[in-house]
């Protein structure tokens, strides 16, 4: 039996025995997916030069909103892939939805490990530092990146 | 209704491989956009996020409208594939309810925000009514995705 064979037939029921946990499931992975890139558009759009009224320490604030939603969708996302592993593993839109969601959580460890505390002392109204900059277009981009390609699981590649 | 469903736009959005694909993710992202952003400035208005400051929220609002842009579009030409079933959906109806009452309560709070942050920065209260009314917009955004999700089912 391989591993996907074992979730399903394990794990699976979790999520597939009632029939109203896949919409409820959906429903918080959209409320977790507004809270995530709300929070980040306003973090990132600050990082490219854009909202400038808003100082970097100040929208760092809404790192937790973001990390719920993360939570929330992450949560959500296992209990969606381990009710049809077989299914999500073969399908393109998910493999690079995995991808670009590793790429972008390790975005974000870098920001938050070497760039914030830099970025966080400058005072109110500096030019952000080009690497900050392209820590925040890259974030914005992967995020929106793993919404696409989620939203395209249904239509593209098999399964 | 029925006439919105034989329009060529509708039977492409029914046919085409790429347009209905195409215009489900658009309103997603005009969803993350608008509803991102809008949460954070009602949150901000009802009290939250304390650093970050109220004269930056109606520049925000501005965002969050490319967002609404994006969605009334692929909303409307989702809607005419399937206009007749769409409109005599209560669900449907209610989510529609609620974007408009979101939308109206944006439109009603970013020129007072315009006006009145820089009083607030400076010590001035934010008036009750409108803290309420940012966390009714909150409320309304949040059924407005889930009665938009559960469209397809119920």
């Amino acid at each position: 039996m391989s591993i996907l064979d074992w979730i399903a037939e394990n794990l699976g029921p979790i999520t597939m025995t009632l029939p109203w946990t896949w919409p409820i499931l959906e429903t918080l992975h959209f409320i977790g997916l507004c809270m995530l890139l709300g929070g980040l558009l306003v973090i990132d759009l600050r990082l490219l030069g854009y909202q400038r009224l808003v100082p970097t320490a100040a929208s760092h604030d809404l790192l937790p909103i973001v990390y719920a939603g993360l939570i929330i969708n992450t949560t959500t996302g296992i209990l969606f892939f381990i009710g049809d592993p077989h299914r999500y593993a073969v399908n393109i839109g998910f493999q690079l939805k995995m991808l670009l969601y590793v790429l972008a959580g390790i975005n974000a460890l870098w920001y938050q490990l070497k760039l914030a505390p830099r970025v966080d002392a400058l005072p109110a109204g500096s030019e952000i530092p080009v690497d900050a900059r392209i820590v925040g277009a890259l974030s914005l981009a992967m995020w929106f990146g793993v919404l696409i390609f989620g939203r395209l699981i249904p239509f593209i590649g098999t399964g | 209704m029925a006439w919105l469903e034989s329009t060529a736009l509708a039977e492409w959005v029914r046919t085409s491989l790429v347009g209905y694909p195409t215009l489900l993710t658009a309103h997603s992202v005009g969803m993350a956009i608008m509803v991102g952003i809008v949460s954070v400035v009602d949150l901000r208005v009802a009290g939250w996020f304390e650093r970050i400051p109220y004269t930056a929220l109606d520049k925000l609002v501005r965002v969050a409208w490319y967002g609404l842009a994006a969605n009334v579009v692929s909303g409307a030409a989702i809607f005419t594939s399937q206009a007749t079933s769409y409109a005599t959906s209560p669900t449907y109806l209610l989510k529609m309810g609620m974007v408009l009452g979101g939308v109206l309560a944006a439109a009603y709070m970013q020129p007072r925000l315009r006006r009145e942050a820089a009083d607030w920065v400076a010590g001035a209260c934010v008036p009750q009514s409108l803290k309420l009314l940012a966390v009714v917009s909150l409320l309304m955004w949040l059924t407005a995705i889930v009665t938009g999700r559960l469209t397809a089912y119920l």
